[in-house]
């Protein structure tokens, strides 16, 4: 306001205005009349001009205070008449007047106020009072809203209407709303949003909890819990157009959260867990609809999903340990186990995508579940390989790329959970070797199914992981283009009755244990398979061949019959070279037959009895394929038995297959308790250098480290693969601190340091 | 001496400067760290050896008095008269002190180079003058930190020759000796468990670590924790003997 350039300020004249010695009382009395006058409705008589000066001069004179005062008084006594005039009346005339109060009673303040507008504006603003507006509601507030008698009533009429609204709604006609309560809260709200909230909403809110209190009581009992949570849905929609019909917006989260909580938040285990109808019952039945409601209602309350997830939990768990439990005793039964578990997985994958909304607490959970229950079982690595197994071998044949893929994708998902990765790795390459080398993999676009599991496998856990697989795959090919090589060349000039067919593969990459002897093959073969060796290490020198005979298998042309017909016997290689002895002893006439003890030393010492005698079994006492007689006849083979052509041997078919039996050790794919037990142990001392590579990985990087952190980023590194056992790693540790590749730390034993 | 090529002379010239013990001394010292002078020197600091001048001539005579008739080596029944002059049992711990005192790498036989370091460390030119420090010797026994010392030290000392590991048998006698004088109540608990469950040589981990595991723990082991980078087998001890202590309650 002061402008300090200014240099000089024109003082205005100051002069003593004497004044009448009544001159306030006069004036006030001037006002006060004019005032009742206005609360009269009758205000024509006054001049506003008068009524203004009048005031402007009270205050320019000092009399603001006075005036202020005495205009509080006066508006006080005028609300106290009309307080008694409102409590007076009841119901619907108690609104109406209590209405109407207030609107006569703005307009009249609209015009005290324009006839204080000085005092509003000097006096109240240097002395810090309540400007006029404001008084005035204020004391509205004071002497109509806060009167015990007013409150009493008005909470009433109030109450009444909202209750009538409700029993409209809940009795399915449209609801009429009274346009008087819209008033009075609309009142409340212009005195204050703190009145409003004290008169108004207050009650309403206190009045929703009780009221739906006992709609939850008596609705649980009778509804199913869909039905329940129907009623729960129409009743918040109900809520909101109360709301809206009496209340202000900003009422509308503390009125819903009041049936919230009555309905949802104090009722969730009981919907939960109603029999016959709760989650657990929408789960099993998998029914979306009831699933879907059952998330949208409870996910209103802060309690509601986190049981809800609770219970999916269990029953996922509960689902899949009862699958995973299952027996298992042959191939078809783990292919059982996997296709299970692959619809668990779809049903669940629907559940929570449609009916929870795809939210993520939920989708993890499942998924926790899951990897949970797969890893309950460790025999579910070769599950999931044997299932792979049967596809690849038969029940992808003749499907679409995108058929497959979508099978493909369902065990990937699967895979994905297992921590014993390196577990799967070893089966699933045993059964990728049994298909390469019977080629039963071939046509149907097998192999492109087969590149496409190696692929996922691969961008699953990477290069290192596929590599050996991806070997064998290139052995095949190589293998195929060597034999046409071969044909071409080295092998026309030879016998010409045997047509041999060798698959060349790089040690290390196939998992072929010897087989534990050395199978013997037949003379005539001998020929081939050194001008083979001949053909190949021409080609490749500095390499080492040594054949897998008990890998191979062989197809002889027998004749010799009495029924004159030929047959194509296909046999393993032990077979083959037994039945060709026989091919000799024909020319012999058939005297009598070999005796066992020939056969074993033909042979020679290599050949197990055991396995021995089976071969002949598989050759002469199975019904329906046996070429050979045994005599003495009977089911076992022993000393002193003597084997001879079984001329009266027929057989529809012309190609007839002679399955080897097996032996108690490797029956079945699956492996018996024993064998299960063995491979456990091969993965256990397969991980060890693993184990070892890893922590010096990361030993080699860090230099220093403490023993805790070591043992956590060696178990992150080998996630991939497997999770190691805290022992396991501790016991490499201790085994790396032995070779002296590291050492404690001399002052914290629980440090340690790479020595390099 | 006069076998020393030149820079290995220089070297026990320079040791001896710094370190200010005898030609003879020094140049074992040198040898037994592969002639690294710093190392040797550090060696020195660390044991904070006394030394002495006393001369080899006198310490020649005593070991000539133990000396196997054969070998250049105090042997099983030297070492016998030797502890029978000092007065002590040859199972008594503290001719473990006294080896220690010699570095002696190996139980059952002294070397030379060993024999005469244990009497320049402790400063004797006679047996009795040894068997007067016994007493001072027997307060290690009773010193936590140097008694430690001598723990490990017996690890290397009852190793077979060539081995890394301590076999079980050793082992055992080794710790119910050393853990009777350490008063470590879980010594035989510890020993009952090795010999059942365990039946595997001693790795030197193990050993060093045991001992820590011993001054921190007696019969409570409710305050044992897994992730505290014990070896595994301690780890296995420990769940060993929750487990018991579940079936005796």
């Amino acid at each position: 306001m002061y402008n300090k350039k200014e240099r000089y300020r024109i003082e205005p004249f100051r002069h003593r205005v004497d004044l009448e010695p009544d001159y306030k009382e006069k004036t006030w009395e001037l006002l006060e009349s004019a005032m009742v006058a206005i609360f009269d409705h009758n205000p024509s008589k006054l001049s506003f001009e008068e009524l203004y000066r009048s005031a402007y001069n009270m205050v320019l004179h000092k009399f603001g205070g006075y005036l202020y005062d005495n205009v509080m008084r006066t508006i006080s006594a005028r609300l106290e008449v009309v307080g008694r005039e409102v409590e007076a009346k009841a119901g619907e005339a108690f609104l109406q007047q209590l209405v109407r109060s207030w609107s006569e009673y703005t307009r009249a303040m609209q015009n005290i106020r324009d006839i204080l507008m000085y005092m509003n504006k000097t006096y109240v603003k240097q002395h810090n009072r309540t400007p006029v507006h404001e008084l005035g509601l204020q004391l509205w507030n004071k002497h109509l809203l806060q009167r015990p008698l007013v409150r009493s009533i008005l909470r009433k009429v109030i109450l009444e209407a909202v209750l009538k609204f409700r029993t409209a709604c809940r009795e399915g006609y449209a609801p009429e709303a009274n346009d008087l309560i819209g008033a009075v809260t609309k009142m409340a709200m212009d005195v204050g949003a703190q009145t409003y909230e004290e008169v108004v909403e207050q009650p309403i809110r206190q009045d929703t909890q009780a009221f739906y209190r006992s709609v939850s009581q008596q609705e649980i009992s009778s509804r199913s819990c869909p039905e329940y949570l129907e009623v729960l849905r129409k009743s918040l929609d109900d809520e909101v157009r109360m709301v809206d019909a009496y209340l202000f917006e900003s009422s509308k989260p503390k009125i819903i959260s009041k049936v919230e909580e009555e309905m949802i938040q104090n009722q969730v285990d009981v919907l939960i867990n109603m029999e016959g109808s709760g989650l657990l019952h929408q789960l099993r039945s998998k029914s979306l609809g009831d699933l879907e409601l059952t998330y949208v209602m409870l996910k209103r309350s802060p309690n509601g999903l986190p049981a809800v997830i609770a219970l999916l939990k269990d029953h996922v768990t509960e689902t899949g340990a009862r699958i995973i439990g299952q027996r298992v005793q042959t191939a078809s039964d783990s292919i059982q186990v996997v296709n299970q578990l692959i619809q668990e997985r779809i049903t669940f994958d629907e559940i929570v995508g449609r009916s929870f909304h795809g939210d993520k607490s939920f989708a993890n959970a499942v998924q926790l579940c899951f990897e949970k229950v797969l890893n309950s079982n460790p025999q579910t690595p070769e599950y999931l390989s044997v299932f792979l197994d049967a596809n690849l071998k038969r029940d992808l044949k003749g499907k679409t790329d995108e058929e497959a893929e979508a099978v493909i994708d369902r065990v990937m998902t699967l895979f994905r959970y297992l921590h014993e990765k390196d577990v799967f790795e070893r089966y699933y390459k045993q059964h990728l070797a049994k298909r390469l080398l019977t080629s039963s993999s071939k046509g149907g676009g097998m192999e492109e199914h087969e590149k496409a599991v190696i692929l996922k496998l691969k961008t699953e856990c990477g290069y290192q992981f596929t590599s050996k697989l991806e070997g064998m795959f290139n052995d095949i090919r190589t293998s195929r283009g060597l034999m046409q090589e071969y044909r071409e060349g080295d092998g026309g000039e030879g016998d010409s009755s045997v047509d041999l067919s060798v698959q060349v593969l790089t040690t290390g990459s196939w998992p072929i244990d010897g087989g534990g002897f050395r199978v013997p093959i037949p003379k005539e073969l001998q020929d081939c398979a050194s001008r083979f060796e001949d053909f190949y290490l021409r080609t490749h020198s500095g390499r080492k061949l040594s054949w897998q005979t008990h890998m191979g298998h062989g197809e002889v042309r027998a004749s010799g019959f009495a029924d004159g017909k030929k047959h194509d016997l296909c046999v393993g290689t032990l077979q083959m070279t037994v039945l060709m002895m026989f091919s000799e002893e024909e020319g012999d006439g058939g005297s009598g037959g070999i005796s066992y003890e020939d056969i074993r030393a033909r042979l020679g010492a290599d050949v197990p009895e055991p396995e021995l005698k089976r071969t002949l079994q598989s050759l002469a006492c199975v019904k329906g394929k046996n070429v050979l007689i045994k005599a003495p006849l009977g089911k076992d083979v022993a000393e002193g038995d003597r084997f001879s052509w079984n001329a009266g041997f027929t057989s529809k078919a012309y190609k007839v297959k002679i399955p080897s039996l097996l032996g108690g050790s490797e029956k079945g794919v699956l492996g018996g308790g024993e064998a299960a037990a063995a491979t456990r142990k091969k993965i256990q001392e397969d991980r060890k250098p693993q184990v070892e590579a890893a922590i010096v990985r990361v030993m080699k990087s860090r230099r220093v480290l403490s023993h805790t952190l070591l043992v956590s980023e060696v178990t992150g590194l080998l996630k991939g693969r497997f999770v190691p056992e805290i022992g396991q790693i501790k016991q490499r540790i201790e085994s790396l601190i032995d070779r002296e590749f590291l050492e404690r730390d001399g002052g914290d034993r629980g440090v340690l340091r790479y020595v390099s | 001496m006069n076998r020393l090529n030149k820079s290995q002379k220089e070297k026990v010239r320079h040791f001896q400067a710094i370190t200010d013990c005898n030609e003879s001394l020094a140049a074992s010292i040198l040898r037994s760290n592969n002639w690294n002078l710093e190392r040797a020197i550090e060696y020195v600091f660390a044991e904070g050896m006394e030394y002495s001048n006393i001369k080899p001539a006198v310490l020649e005579k005593i070991f000539k008095e133990y000396k196997d008739k054969d070998e250049d080596l105090v042997m099983a029944e030297g070492i016998g008269r030797f502890c029978d002059d000092l007065g002590v049992d040859p199972s008594d711990p503290i001719t473990l002190v006294i080896s220690r005192y010699m570095a002696a790498a190996t139980m059952g036989e002294y070397t030379k180079d060993e024999f005469f370091r244990g009497f320049q460390r402790l400063n004797c030119d006679s047996v009795s003058a040894m068997k007067k420090k016994l007493p001072t010797l027997r307060k290690e026994l009773s010193d936590d930190d140097k008694f430690k010392d001598t723990y490990e030290y017996a690890f290397g000392f009852s190793r077979e020759k060539g081995q890394k590991s301590l076999t079980l048998d050793t082992a055992i006698g080794m710790w119910k000796l050393l853990f009777g004088i350490y008063e470590w109540t879980l010594c035989d608990s510890w020993c009952d468990f090795i010999e059942t469950n365990h039946k595997k040589a001693i790795t030197k981990d193990t050993w060093f670590q045991l001992f820590e595991f011993a001054k921190q723990f007696g019969d409570d082991l409710s305050n044992y924790d897994e992730d505290g980078a014990w070896p595994y087998l301690i780890d296995e001890f420990v769940e060993w003997r929750q487990e018991q202590e579940g079936m005796k309650a």
